[in-house]
């Protein structure tokens, strides 16, 4: 990666995205690609991952739709660009409005791009700043005040081709607005895809988004990595939950801002990886007002030779009092050759504060899997089932009754479908 | 049914059962008694085929079968059920869930199809109800946060809907009060008949009062040291374990 690429963005020093994302680049290539040598990227290498860079993708076109899983709005992007053709634009609700990331960010009357560039700036992380420099497509969708979406909005990425796919999503709740997302994020075919994909979300004051994450694919070579910035104003609320059934090297990282007071966050996830996967995820909250809630609560499973990484920060700034900050993550080996770093961080400023953090790393517990055999279960039946039962605090916590059984139906599936043994 | 010949088992180089016999008949109910550590409890995880305990000699025949080589689910399947003295909680499966799950494996084990829910619901709803076991206890996950009672009904209700022709009741009265071992025992007296087999391991005779055996053994460092019937059993609640233990001294 020597040189910035030619991209649709070449146009726009009119209205300071180039300059942007000068910026970014300039940054990017002072620092490189991530590497062991930055605390952040400790366990996830990615200098060393990404040796053969895969050239960006261009846009192709689909004939056929993919097929819905979900009853929702449905937002597609393929290898890197936004599909309007396959796309439900025409029946979005009253108050809820979608664009292509391009014209969003040319937008110059538009105060959500502002506000999304804003929460950018504060933010300044190489996988981030190259996403910025190189970025292709991707839509934003704003929600004016006090809109509640009945249905939830998909926002579908399709990874089919063996391209290196740069693509950002926003999403700007205005005041007192809800609506519930999901990302589904699909590595279709067997062949190694790289990308680099950001999802910016702005969830403004009394404001509430839930977001609901479905990550598969069978690719074991693909690289990815997939940050979340988040800003939460006076009393909104943000929840999200995560499956993560891809394979591969994959980072996640989640870094929210709860810059105002009486905000929520709870963000919870099972990752499920086998064979050589390395999926990561990085988690970092940023209490910077009083009154501000936020639940970590995350389950690993990980067979073969797996290695899996959860990060957790929670900063608590001076101002932040009667911050409350509850971090779990909890992880299950079901190979020897498998391996779990786990690093909870608590980062406190403020005097008056409840934050705890726990984290445990075990195996299957040779008493239930016992009992289950003696009912009738064969050894798979009754690991699936105990992995199930490990699964199951943040699954039965998810709040939407649509995404609690969507998940727990598709962890059954993948765990019927062989996915972590 | 269950032919136990000259068995040898061991744990961490500790000598458990040292040359045990046994043989229970079709129909069957067996009591083996004796004090603590002298491996009662072992019998039973090695008839059910649990891991980490090295058999060193002899055999399990179970229908003329050897089942030494089998794992504990392929014994299951063929009628083996083990009621435990501790059953496990499994937070996070409901109860419907894990019974639904044990009746289809065991079924899929034997070529059987799946059982329908409609049918699954109503024999386990009919049995439950016999079992003083309320709905709600079947919605909640298996075992966790039941009382020891409600743990015991519930391996009970298990044994029922699986059927199984060899049950082993593992000190299936500790833990209970006088109401809940009546109505664990009239459980277990229900499924009493010409072909199915039980081999109860208790240390008190308190429970075969309500489950009256045909045979009675004791058991003392590691085998059978006297057999009888249901007499021998008021005899030990008289004069306790005290005359096989100092044999085991000498």
């Amino acid at each position: 990666m020597s040189q910035p690429l030619e991209t649709p963005f070449d146009d726009m020093y009119i209205c300071g995205v180039s300059q942007i994302r000068d910026d970014a680049w300039g940054r990017f290539k002072h620092q490189g690609l991530p590497s062991r040598k930055l605390e952040s990227w400790r366990y996830t290498d990615l200098k060393t991952a990404l040796r053969n860079v895969y050239p960006l993708g261009s846009r192709v076109k689909y004939d056929s739709f993919p097929p819905r899983e979900h009853e929702s709005h449905r937002l597609v992007i393929i290898d890197g660009f936004f599909h309007p053709e396959l796309s439900d634009l025409n029946d979005l609700p009253q108050g809820v409005r979608c664009l292509n990331i391009k014209s969003f960010l040319a937008d110059q009357d538009n105060e959500a791009r502002y506000d999304a560039h804003a929460i950018l700036q504060k933010k300044q992380e190489p996988s981030i700043d190259l996403n910025t420099a190189l970025l292709q497509e991707g839509v934003a969708v704003i929600i004016d005040q006090g809109v509640s979406v009945a249905k939830p909005i998909e926002l579908l990425l399709i990874f089919s081709n063996s391209n290196f796919s740069f693509t950002r999503n926003i999403i700007h709740l205005h005041q007192g607005a809800s609506a519930r997302f999901i990302e589904t994020v699909k590595d279709t075919t067997l062949t190694g895809k790289q990308f680099n994909h950001l999802l910016l979300a702005n969830v403004e004051s009394n404001a509430r988004l839930d977001l609901g994450s479905n990550l598969s694919g069978q690719a074991d070579q693909t690289i990815g990595a997939l940050s979340v910035l988040l800003s939460l104003a006076e009393n909104s609320q943000f929840s999200s939950f995560s499956l993560v059934g891809i394979r591969g090297f994959i980072r996640r990282q989640i870094y929210a801002n709860l810059a105002k007071k009486n905000a929520k966050i709870h963000l919870s996830g099972v990752t499920l990886s086998k064979s050589d996967d390395h999926i990561d995820t990085t988690i970092e909250i940023d209490h910077l007002a009083e009154n501000s809630t936020s639940i970590e609560n995350f389950r690993s499973i990980l067979s073969d030779r797996s290695s899996v990484v959860f990060q957790g920060k929670i900063i608590v700034r001076s101002e932040a009092q009667h911050t409350s900050g509850q971090m779990t993550s909890k992880a299950i080996l079901l190979s020897d050759n498998s391996t779990m770093y786990s690093k909870p961080e608590l980062e406190i400023m403020a005097d008056d504060v409840k934050c705890s953090h726990g984290s445990t790393i075990g195996q299957l517990d040779k008493d239930q899997l016992f009992y289950l055999m003696a009912r009738g279960l064969s050894l798979q039946e009754a690991t699936n089932l105990l992995i199930e039962s490990f699964a199951s605090d943040p699954i039965l916590n998810i709040e939407d009754d649509y995404f609690k059984s969507f998940f727990h139906g598709r962890l059954i599936e993948l765990l019927a479908s062989g996915a972590p043994a | 049914m269950l032919e136990i010949r000259n068995l040898h088992v061991s744990i961490d180089g500790r000598d458990i059962l040292k040359g045990f016999n046994l043989n229970i008949k079709p129909g069957e109910v067996t009591a083996i008694m004796g004090p603590n550590g002298t491996g009662k409890s072992t019998l039973s995880y090695v008839l059910a085929g649990r891991e980490g305990y090295l058999i060193t000699q002899g055999d399990i025949l179970f229908n003329g079968e050897n089942i030494l080589e089998l794992d504990p689910h392929q014994r299951a399947a063929k009628g083996i059920f083990l009621a435990f003295q501790y059953p496990v909680e499994i937070p996070g499966v409901t109860t419907m869930q894990f019974l639904k799950a044990a009746m289809n494996a065991q079924r899929r084990s034997r070529g059987e199809s799946e059982i329908h829910t409609p049918d699954f619901m109503k024999i386990v709803r009919e049995t439950a109800q016999k079992l003083d076991i309320d709905q709600d206890m079947l919605r909640r996950p298996l075992n966790s946060g039941f009382s020891g009672g409600e743990k015991k009904r519930m391996e009970i209700l298990q044994m029922s809907l699986l059927t199984p022709s060899m049950c082993i009741l593992d000190e299936m009265d500790s833990g209970l009060d006088i109401d809940a071992l009546r109505t664990v025992s009239e459980g277990v007296n229900n499924l009493r008949n010409n072909q199915r087999s039980f081999l109860i391991i208790t240390h008190y005779q308190r429970l075969l009062d309500y489950i009256r055996p045909d045979t009675v053994h004791v058991m003392a460092n590691g085998q059978i040291r006297r057999s009888g019937g249901p007499e021998l059993a008021l005899e030990l609640e008289k004069n306790g374990y005290q005359e096989y233990l100092s044999e085991e001294a000498a």
